[in-house]
C-alpha cells in the first residue's frame, strides 16, 4: 500500500533576496492524500510550482517511481502525469462543460477543415462520467455552473489525459461553501480509489482531519515535519508547527495612550461577504483584523474608503453619521486606506515619487486655479521622503524603479500627506522585506499617537505584533475580539483557519 | 563609460535621434526643392503646421488618459460644416458661426466622453460609431454638396489669412493654444490627474481623483481642438467641404506617437515636435509634387515606427512588473 511516488529531496529555491525553499524533503505515496500546510509565504506555492515546473529548482532532486526526472516546464509535468488545479480554474463561459474539457485536445476530424467532432468528444466526455461518477451535467454551458461544478470540470479536465497519477489541489476550497466542499471530498475519494495521489494544499486545518492520510508543515522555506494523520492529533500542535516559537522583535513597543473614539462601525453587512460587523477606533489605537485571504475584510477595507457601498449598517465619525460614496468622500471625511494591492491600487508605477506622493493631497501643493506650486511640492516630498526614510534618489525618480518596500512607503506617504485622521492598512507589508517591514511598524505606531488606526491583514504575526485589539474574521463573520493581551497566536490562527472561536 | 552613459539618459538620445531625423528630412527636401529653405514656404509650413498641431493637441490628452479617439477628425467635419452652414446658408456673421462650430464639436465631445468614461464602452468602436454618425449629420447641412456662399463677402477668409503685426493668425492660434495645453498639462494639479487616470486608472480612484471627469474633458479637448482646426482650414479654402477634415486622423496620431516616442509619454512639446515633423514632410511632399499617396505612405510608416519606438521602454516595465508579481505570489 505505501508505496512511494514521488519524492523530492533536498529541494532549494532561491529568488532575488530570498530563499523561497530550502533542503525541503517531501514524499507522497501512491493513492494517498497528502496535505501541505503552511502559512503565507511558507513555500508552499514555490514546492508546488516547482513540481508543477512552472519555476526550475536550484538544487535538489525529484523521483517519480524511483527514476530520476527533469521537469523542465508545465508541459512536461503533465507528459509525466503531474497535473495541477488552481483555486479558480479559467475557463471560457460561453463553451459547455465536455467543449472545456477537452479544450485544445479536441478531437478533430480527418478532412482538411479539421473539423471539431462534437459528438466523439461528448462519448469520451460520458466515458470520463462512467469512470468517475461525479454528479454533474456537462452538456451546460459553463457560465451557468456553480463553482463546484466547475472545480469539478478543471478536475475531469486533469483525469482526460490518461496518464494523471498525481493531482495537485491548491487551495480548492477557498472559495466553496460548507455543502461544495463536501462534493469535494466525496470526488477526492472517487480518485483515491483509481490510485491518484493527491497533494491537498490548504490553509483550513480542519479539512485535512477529515480527508488526508498524512500532512506536511513548511514555515519559511523548510520543511518542519511530516506526520500521519491521527484521531488523537492535536489542532494546537499543528498551528504550532505552522507558526514556530518565535516572535521576532520587528515589532515596535506599543505606546497605549488611548483617547475618545473617532470611528465607529455598527452593523456594517455588504453583499454576503461580510456581516454585521461592529467595530469602534479609538485616537491613538490600532484596531487589528486577521483573517485568510476570502474572509472579507478586503470588502470591509474598500466599504470604510468608500470604494463599495454597504448594504445595510453605519458609519460614524466622532459620533456624527457619515455616507461614502466615493473615495473623495472618505478623504474628504480624513479617512485613508492604504490598499491591499499595491500596484494595482496603490501606485502610479510610471510617475515620479513626488507626483506619488502629492496625488491625494494636489489641493495642499496649488494654488487657487490650479497652478502647482513646484517648490513646495519639492520640499513637502523631501519632508516626507525623511520621514519615512524612502531609499530614492530624488523626487524626481519614477516609482517603478525602486524596491518593494520603498514602494509601499511612497504609497504611505500619500497618506500622510493627506493628514488624515483615520489610517487603514490593508496587507501593509505584502512584497516587502523584513527590514523595510519593521520600519513600516514603527511608522504604523508613530503615526498611531494621534490617529485612529485599522490594520486589515492575512499575516497573522503581524496582526499580533502591531495592534492593540485583534479581531478575526472568518467568511465575513467576526468570530473573535479581543484585546490582544488576552489572546494567543494560536488561538487566533485556529479561529482564523476553523471559524470556531473559543471565546 | 559609465559616466557616458549616465549622460546619454534615454531622453538624450532620443532627443538627439529626433533632431537628427528632423535634420535629415529638411536636408532631403531642401537639396529636391530650392524652394523649401524659402521664407515664404517656412510661413506656409508655420500655417500647416498649426492645422495639424492643433488636431494632434487635443488628441494628446485622450492618449493621456489612456483611450483612443478615432472620431475627432469625422467631428471635425461636422463643426465645420455647421460654421459654414451659418455662414452660407443662413448668413450669420463670422463669429457666431465659428461659435456654433466650437459648440458642435463640444458636443461630440461630450457624448465620446460618456459614452468611454460614464458607460465603459470600448473606445476604439464607440467613437468610430459616434464619429461616423457625426459626419452622417455633417452631410445633411447641404446634403453633401460644398457651401460657398458668403465666405467672400462675410469675412470668414479672416479667420484664417488674417494676420496680426504680420503674424498669421493660425500661427497665433498655435501658440495660444499651445502654451494654454502646456500649462494645464504640465503646471497645473488637473494635469496630473490627466496622467494619473491614464497610467493607472484604479490607483487614480483610489487617491480621490474623478476617473470620469478627466476621460470626459480628454474627449472635449480632443473633439474641440480638431472642430477648431478644421474650421480654420474650412476658412483658408473658401467653402465648407464635408470631407475635409478627413486628413486629420493620421497626421494628428503620427505627431502624438512621435512625441511619446522621444518623451516616453504623451506630452505638449512631444506633440509639437511630432506635427512639426509631419508638417514638414508634408510640406516637403507637396513641393516637390510628389502624388499624394506618398505622403500617406510615409506618415503611416512614420505612425508604425515611432509606435514601436514608444513601445520599447514599456515592455521592459511590463516584464519588470510580470516577474515582481511572480516572486509576490510566491
Amino acid at each position: 500500500m505505501n508505496k512511494t511516488i514521488l519524492e523530492m529531496k533536498g529541494i532549494t529555491k532561491k529568488f532575488p533576496g530570498v530563499i523561497a525553499l530550502e533542503n525541503v524533503d517531501f514524499s507522497l505515496h501512491a493513492g494517498e492524500v497528502h496535505a501541505l500546510l503552511g502559512i503565507n509565504g511558507a513555500g508552499k506555492s514555490t514546492l508546488i510550482k516547482v513540481l508543477s515546473g512552472v519555476y526550475q529548482l536550484d538544487s535538489g532532486e525529484i523521483f517519480l517511481d524511483s527514476e530520476t526526472i527533469e521537469i523542465n516546464n508545465p508541459q512536461k509535468a503533465k507528459e509525466l502525469g503531474i497535473s495541477t488545479v488552481y483555486q479558480d480554474p479559467q475557463m471560457i463561459p460561453s463553451f459547455t462543460g465536455y467543449e472545456n474539457i477537452y479544450l485544445g485536445s479536441e478531437t478533430v476530424s480527418r478532412s482538411v477543415f479539421r473539423l471539431v467532432r462534437r459528438k466523439s468528444m461528448r462519448k469520451n466526455a460520458d466515458k470520463l462520467l462512467e469512470k468517475y461518477p461525479f454528479d454533474i451535467n456537462l452538456n451546460q454551458k459553463v457560465e451557468k455552473l456553480s463553482t463546484i461544478e466547475k472545480e469539478s470540470i478543471a478536475i475531469l479536465r486533469v483525469l482526460s489525459r490518461e496518464n494523471t497519477k498525481i493531482l495537485v489541489l491548491d487551495e480548492p476550497t477557498s472559495i466553496l461553501s460548507r455543502k461544495e466542499i463536501d462534493i469535494l471530498f466525496k470526488q477526492i475519494e472517487i480518485l483515491k480509489q483509481y490510485g491518484i495521489s493527491i497533494i491537498y494544499i490548504t490553509h483550513r486545518l480542519e479539512e485535512i482531519f477529515q480527508i488526508a492520510d498524512r500532512y506536511t508543515v513548511l514555515r519559511d522555506g523548510n520543511k518542519i515535519g511530516t506526520n500521519q494523520i491521527t484521531k488523537e492529533i492535536d489542532k494546537n500542535q499543528v498551528a504550532e508547527m505552522m507558526l514556530g516559537k518565535k516572535l521576532s522583535k520587528i515589532y515596535p513597543d506599543k505606546s497605549t495612550k488611548q483617547g475618545d473614539v473617532v470611528f465607529k462601525i455598527e452593523n456594517l453587512s455588504f453583499n454576503n461577504k461580510y456581516r454585521d460587523i461592529n467595530l469602534s477606533v479609538r485616537k491613538g489605537e490600532i484596531i487589528g483584523i486577521y483573517g485568510l485571504v476570502g474572509s472579507g475584510f478586503d470588502e470591509l477595507c474598500k466599504t470604510l474608503f468608500g470604494i463599495l457601498k454597504p448594504d445595510q449598517g453605519k458609519l460614524f465619525i466622532r459620533e456624527k453619521e457619515v455616507k461614502l460614496q466615493s473615495p473623495i468622500d472618505a478623504l474628504e471625511n480624513g479617512i485613508f486606506l492604504v490598499p491591499g494591492d499595491r500596484r494595482v491600487e496603490g501606485q502610479i508605477l510610471d510617475e515620479s515619487v513626488s507626483f506619488n506622493l502629492t496625488l491625494a493631497n494636489l489641493e495642499n501643493i496649488s494654488r487657487r486655479i490650479g497652478l502647482i506650486k513646484t517648490t513646495k511640492e519639492n520640499r513637502d516630498s523631501k519632508g516626507i521622503i525623511n520621514k519615512l526614510d524612502i531609499k530614492t534618489n530624488s523626487t524626481n525618480t519614477t516609482v517603478s524603479k525602486l524596491s518593494g518596500g520603498n514602494q509601499q512607503k511612497v504609497v504611505i506617504g500619500k497618506g500622510i500627506y493627506t493628514n488624515s485622521d483615520i489610517y487603514i492598512f490593508e496587507e501593509p507589508t505584502v512584497g516587502v522585506d523584513v527590514g523595510a517591514k519593521s520600519s513600516i511598524y514603527h511608522l504604523i505606531d508613530e503615526l498611531s499617537a494621534d490617529k485612529a488606526i485599522i490594520v486589515a491583514s492575512s499575516d497573522l504575526e503581524e496582526i499580533y505584533g502591531i495592534s492593540d485589539r485583534v479581531l478575526v474574521m472568518y467568511k465575513g463573520n467576526v468570530i473573535l475580539d479581543k484585546p490582544v493581551e488576552q489572546v494567543t497566536l494560536e488561538e487566533m490562527l485556529i479561529c482564523g483557519l476553523t471559524g470556531v472561536g473559543n471565546g | 563609460m559609465v559616466k557616458l552613459s549616465k549622460f546619454f539618459t534615454r531622453e538624450v538620445i532620443s532627443l538627439v535621434l529626433f533632431f537628427l531625423i528632423l535634420g535629415i528630412v529638411m536636408g532631403v527636401f531642401s537639396f529636391l526643392s530650392p524652394r523649401f529653405m524659402t521664407l515664404d514656404n517656412m510661413l506656409r509650413a508655420l500655417k500647416h503646421l498649426s492645422i495639424t498641431s492643433l488636431a494632434a493637441l487635443g488628441l494628446t490628452f485622450v492618449i493621456a488618459v489612456g483611450h483612443a479617439d478615432m472620431s475627432f477628425h469625422f467631428v471635425s467635419c461636422f463643426a465645420a460644416m455647421t460654421m459654414s452652414y451659418f455662414i452660407g446658408i443662413l448668413v450669420w456673421p463670422p463669429l457666431p458661426s465659428i461659435l456654433f462650430g466650437i459648440l458642435a464639436g463640444l458636443l461630440f465631445g461630450l457624448i465620446n466622453g460618456f459614452a468611454v468614461g460614464k458607460f465603459k464602452l470600448p473606445d476604439m468602436a464607440a467613437t468610430i460609431g459616434i464619429g461616423t454618425f457625426s459626419w452622417g449629420l455633417a452631410y445633411l447641412y447641404n446634403r453633401g454638396n460644398y457651401i460657398y456662399q458668403n465666405f467672400l463677402t462675410s469675412g470668414i477668409i479672416q479667420f484664417s489669412d488674417g494676420n496680426w503685426q504680420g503674424i498669421p493668425y493660425p500661427v497665433i492660434y498655435l501658440f495660444v493654444f499651445y502654451i494654454l495645453a502646456y500649462i494645464l498639462l504640465h503646471r497645473t494639479k488637473f494635469g496630473r490627474g490627466f496622467y494619473a487616470v491614464g497610467s493607472n486608472r484604479i490607483a487614480a480612484k483610489f487617491s480621490g481623483i474623478k476617473v470620469q471627469h478627466y476621460i470626459i474633458a480628454a474627449f472635449i479637448l480632443s473633439n474641440v481642438l480638431a472642430s477648431f482646426s478644421n474650421m480654420v482650414m474650412t476658412a483658408a479654402q473658401g467653402n465648407g467641404n464635408v470631407k475635409g477634415g478627413l486628413i486629420l486622423l493620421m497626421p494628428a496620431y503620427s505627431a502624438v506617437f512621435i512625441g511619446v516616442s522621444v518623451f516616453k509619454k504623451p506630452t505638449i512639446i512631444g506633440t509639437f515636435f511630432g506635427a512639426f515633423l509631419v508638417s514638414i514632410m508634408q510640406n516637403g511632399f507637396t513641393l516637390i509634387s510628389s502624388p499624394f499617396y506618398i505622403m500617406d505612405l510615409v506618415v503611416g510608416l512614420t505612425l508604425i515606427i515611432s509606435i514601436i519606438i514608444s513601445r520599447i521602454e514599456i515592455k521592459k516595465n511590463l516584464n519588470k512588473t510580470v516577474i515582481a508579481i511572480q516572486d509576490g505570489i510566491s
